[in-house]
């Protein structure tokens, strides 16, 4: 199913599409969102991440025009949108619960912004057959909400808002309802919705596996403002703050205090009963740290190494393919995955062994060492 | 021996709960078998002879039928369709512009109007009536019954409104309607059956009451039937059973009925809102 | 919500609120201290007479008297306490407690009947309670009969006991279906584990239950004492009598007002009930207000 937007796409292809320009929403005394800048392009999927409380959906709720912004400018389209009602903005949204009204049929339900339109009846209900059989819930169109599956229910809330071929979609945690093996489903089937559809798209979650899977970029949020923006394999190898770091991945990056000294050989990290050479790691430099480095990334030897970290086995949870270990390093647990096919012989002592090359330094607020 | 007690157990619960249901049947036994007696006593008796002349009787005096089949459905249902609207405006706006203190602010008029009723406010709501020229009115009465039942049906409908997400209001205005349209097309239809609720409620109360009229109402053409029931006395001043009996149950049957109807079709939600104790 | 929107909204609850609660409420205080009457010299020219229309409540001398203020209050009492507070409200909470988790037919039967008596209207079940109540003929003497107590004249003898059977059997209902409600909302979990712990069934009520439910325990209260004073309907059952020996405050405020059309001594009898109101419902109030600072 192609729409009006692959042509427009084909002119205006660098043009910036969603623009958020020092957005602030203060509720009371509380700052929800902190001067946020963003500008996301045209057919970009683009993922608005973070823990629960972070602001993430009031900025897309000021998108959409549900809430009106305390500060700065909303352009939608190169259009100033910042103080027009939602219905004058274009734009559709899917919710977490899904917002089908019981006391209509599905068919109704996702006519309804045709319906409001003024559109007549025999174009909706043709518009209405074409979106829910691409979605493949044709014949489920006569049936109310409560009659269907949660994952159909999510299907007809998408058709909704395909329907009047908006200029943006937004979602707001539209999968968190649904069971495990469905949410992953339903996320296959959205991004490969989005990619044929090219509708700019932004997808609120505190997911970050969903994010990371889905989105072109990801903008990761945390107490209202925006930490870092990046693809999902930049945001995954970059992290540019502690927080960032800890919130990619899963497990999170292991995060170690300690300090570096400056001696003859170089930079020594000085951890809670260790100490190793840092060689080259670019940001190096003399004081207190955090070193990070990522399950993935840390091999485990059974006998004392120069460059290894010792600590106590705590905990091996077996996942399938992986294992996933904890290791208590003095006081702090750090987390290893190692893959099934690949075991060494596992002790109550042993020596955790990172790769340089991915280690992180971040200083005490937090922020990456470069 | 544990079997044996939990036989007496449940035979003691059986025949308290028969009782029980004695104490509540009883008295309106006598509504059921006294209209259908030619020769109706205070008692409860089957009825010899059987008959349907009292109806017919009853019937026939126009001014009592008016009353009932006219002015006391027009007085409830009155009252019920302002009760039902004005309340479920009310309790909307209430919980959707989030006034703070909103819930203590219900509760407080639930009360004030459990105090302000009755006898209590007789003389200052005739005053008012009269100087409104509403005395003797179908108007007047639909007015002050509703005014004294819009506190608890907001009561009641807050609880509807609230459980109501706000995400199919959000959805609506999304998907590009207006506000009219979103209410019109969602909440309206979403709130229906908390409307239905205060509006048999408010139909039972204003059908069931007496004193408003009582003291409203001068002339006979515009009384309903609790006040014109009494028009079945003799001169000397006492009931014809017969008549009063048949009345009084074509009277109480509308407001059995509802109730068959909003239990068959709501089960009695009335306290719906109570959750999770004490708010 | 825009707010225009929902001021206008709010808009006609308000003005019906206000005109029809609030000024009457304000409006009979104003009235209580003249001398209005709806016929005679004082219609066209009411006069301030201040604190009259009191004294002549109170006056303690007399007030205990039959037909006088002090004897209705005292009736009051009685019946409130009676049907209400002893009545209404235990019965009430004992039936949701035996019905408790126990689905049926017989619970089906007794809510149906319970409900039944509080919703059909006043003047129908005023006529049935005349006939069940009386000394010859009525159903409730020939049930006494049949249990070998034999009948009691109840219009002439104790016709305070009787309104008051009464309305416990008018009223029941509401107190059965709130605790009803109110005991559904807590979750089996809470007393299971009293149970496992080896808490008996006295044990788990008064210890789990109970204080769970008690703020609704007390806005039931005040709901039906509220109710039960202001009601009127028992004056279609005994008229007040024998010689004001069954009359209610209620009785004796739509006695003066509209008996003698002494509209301002009625206001000020009307303003003592209210105020008899407000002392109930605030000290329910404030009981509430601390239970719910121990959460």
């Amino acid at each position: 199913m192609k729409l009006q937007t692959e042509k427009k796409k084909s002119h205006r292809i660098y043009e910036a599409h969603v623009v958020l320009q020092d957005l602030t929403k203060h509720f009371g005394a509380v700052v929800a969102v902190d001067h946020v800048d963003l500008t996301i392009s045209e057919g970009e999927f683009f993922a608005l991440l973070g823990p629960s409380g972070c602001g993430k959906t009031t900025t897309l709720r000021l998108i959409a025009g549900l809430e009106k912004p305390t500060e700065g400018k909303i352009f939608l389209g190169g259009k100033d949108v910042t103080n027009l009602a939602p219905r004058e903005r274009d734009v559709a949204m899917v919710f977490q619960d899904y917002a089908l009204y019981p006391h209509m049929t599905l068919r109704d339900n996702i006519g309804y912004p045709l319906k409001v339109r003024g559109v007549p009846r025999k174009q909706i209900y043709a518009k209405v057959e074409e979106v829910a059989r691409h979605l493949k819930i044709e014949d489920l169109l006569n049936r109310r909400p409560s009659q269907v599956s949660g994952g159909q229910q999510q299907r007809a809330a998408v058709a909704r808002a395909l329907v009047h071929e908006p200029q943006v979609f937004l979602f707001d945690e539209p999968l968190s309802n649904l069971d495990a093996k469905l949410r992953l489903e339903a996320r296959a089937f959205l991004k490969h919705l989005q990619r044929e559809v090219g509708v700019t798209t932004i997808y609120v979650t505190h997911d970050q596996a969903e994010a990371m899977a889905m989105a072109d970029r990801i903008a990761i949020m945390f107490t209202g403002r925006i930490c870092q923006v990046g693809s999902p394999v930049e945001v995954y190898r970059h992290p540019l703050s502690k927080e960032v770091a800890a919130f990619i991945g899963n497990p999170p990056m292991n995060l170690i205090p300690g300090h570096i000294t400056r001696e003859e050989g170089g930079h020594f990290f000085i951890g809670p009963g260790f100490s190793i050479s840092l060689g080259g790691i670019p940001g190096a430099q003399e004081g207190e740290v955090f070193l990070g480095i990522r399950p993935e990334h840390i091999r485990v030897l059974s006998e004392p190494h120069p460059q290894a970290i010792p600590g106590k086995l705590y905990a091996v949870q077996p996942l399938g393919p992986e294992l996933l270990i904890t290791v208590q390093v003095g006081e702090i647990p750090v987390s290893v995955r190692l893959f099934t096919d690949d075991l060494p012989q596992l002790e109550e002592d042993v020596w955790l062994l990172p790769t340089l090359e991915r280690v992180h330094l971040f200083d005490p607020t937090g922020k990456r060492l470069e | 021996m544990r079997s044996a007690r939990f036989v007496l157990v449940r035979l003691g619960f059986m025949l308290v709960t028969s009782l029980l249901g004695t104490f509540f049947l009883l008295p309106v036994l006598w509504l059921v078998t006294a209209p259908f007696n030619a020769q109706a006593t205070l008692r409860v008796e089957w009825p010899s002879p059987f008959t349907l002349q009292n109806f017919g009787e009853v019937f026939r005096n126009t001014f009592a039928i008016r009353a009932l089949f006219l002015n006391s459905i027009l007085q409830a249902g009155g009252t019920m369709l302002g009760t039902a609207v004005i309340a479920t405006l009310a309790a909307y706006a209430l919980s959707r512009l989030e006034i703070k203190g909103r819930n203590l602010f219900v509760y407080l008029l639930v009360l004030f109007s459990s105090v302000v009723t009755g006898t209590a406010a007789m003389v200052p709501i005739f005053l008012l009536l009269y100087y409104l020229r509403l005395i003797d009115t179908h108007l007047g009465v639909i007015l002050v019954l509703t005014g004294g039942l819009l506190p608890t049906g907001i009561f009641l409908m807050r609880d509807f409104v609230e459980s109501m997400p706000r995400s199919y209001e959000e959805s609506a205005l999304v998907s590009g309607a207006t506000a009219w349209q979103m209410f019109r097309d969602v909440v309206l239809p979403v709130l229906r059956p908390g409307m239905m609720v205060v509006a048999v409620w408010a139909f039972v109360n204003a059908w069931g009451n007496f004193l408003i009229p009582a003291i409203l109402i001068r002339s006979p053409e515009k009384m309903p039937a609790p006040v014109a029931i009494y028009s079945f006395y003799t001169e000397g001043g006492t009931p014809v059973l017969t008549l009063v009996s048949a009345y009084s149950l074509l009277y109480a049957l509308p407001v059995v009925i509802l109730y068959l109807f909003v239990n068959w079709r709501y089960g009695f939600r009335f306290f719906g809102g109570i959750k999770g104790g004490g708010k | 919500m825009p707010r225009a929107t929902g001021f206008f909204f709010l808009a006609p609850a308000f003005f019906f609120i206000g005109l029809f609660l609030l000024f009457p409420f304000i409006w009979v205080f104003i009235i209580s201290f003249t001398n209005v009457a709806l016929t005679g010299p004082t219609a066209l020219n009411p006069a301030f007479v201040g604190l009259e229309n009191y004294v002549r409540l109170f006056d303690f001398s007399r007030w205990m008297r039959s037909g006088e203020f002090g004897n209705a209050l005292r009736n009051t009492l009685y019946f409130v306490l009676g049907s209400a507070v002893l009545g209404q409200a235990p019965l009430g909470l004992a039936i949701a407690l035996a019905f408790h988790r126990r689905r049926g037919p017989l619970r089906e039967l007794v809510f149906s009947l319970a409900t039944m008596a509080w919703i059909l209207p006043d003047v129908a079940v005023a006529f049935a309670w005349i006939a069940f109540l009386d000394y010859d003929f009525g159903t409730l003497n020939t049930v006494l009969i049949n249990l070998g107590l034999g009948k009691i004249d109840w219009y002439f003898q104790h016709p305070l006991v009787a309104i008051t059977i009464f309305n416990v059997w008018r009223g029941t209902a509401f107190s059965m279906l709130l605790f009803s409600a109110a005991l559904g909302s807590i979750p089996p979990s809470f007393w299971e584990t009293a149970e496992v712990a080896g808490a008996s069934s006295w044990q788990r009520f008064k210890d789990v239950i109970l204080p769970l439910i008690l703020p609704h325990i007390l806005t039931d209260l005040i709901l039906i004492t509220l109710w039960t004073f202001n009601t009127f309907t028992p004056y279609l059952i005994t008229g007040g009598g024998p010689f004001f020996r069954s009359e209610t405050v209620s009785m004796y405020t739509y006695r003066v007002a509209f008996k003698f059309l002494e509209f301002g001594r009625g206001a000020a009898v009307a303003v003592v009930m209210m105020a008899i109101n407000f002392v109930l419902a605030t000290g329910y109030l404030l009981s509430l207000r601390r239970r719910r600072a121990y959460g």
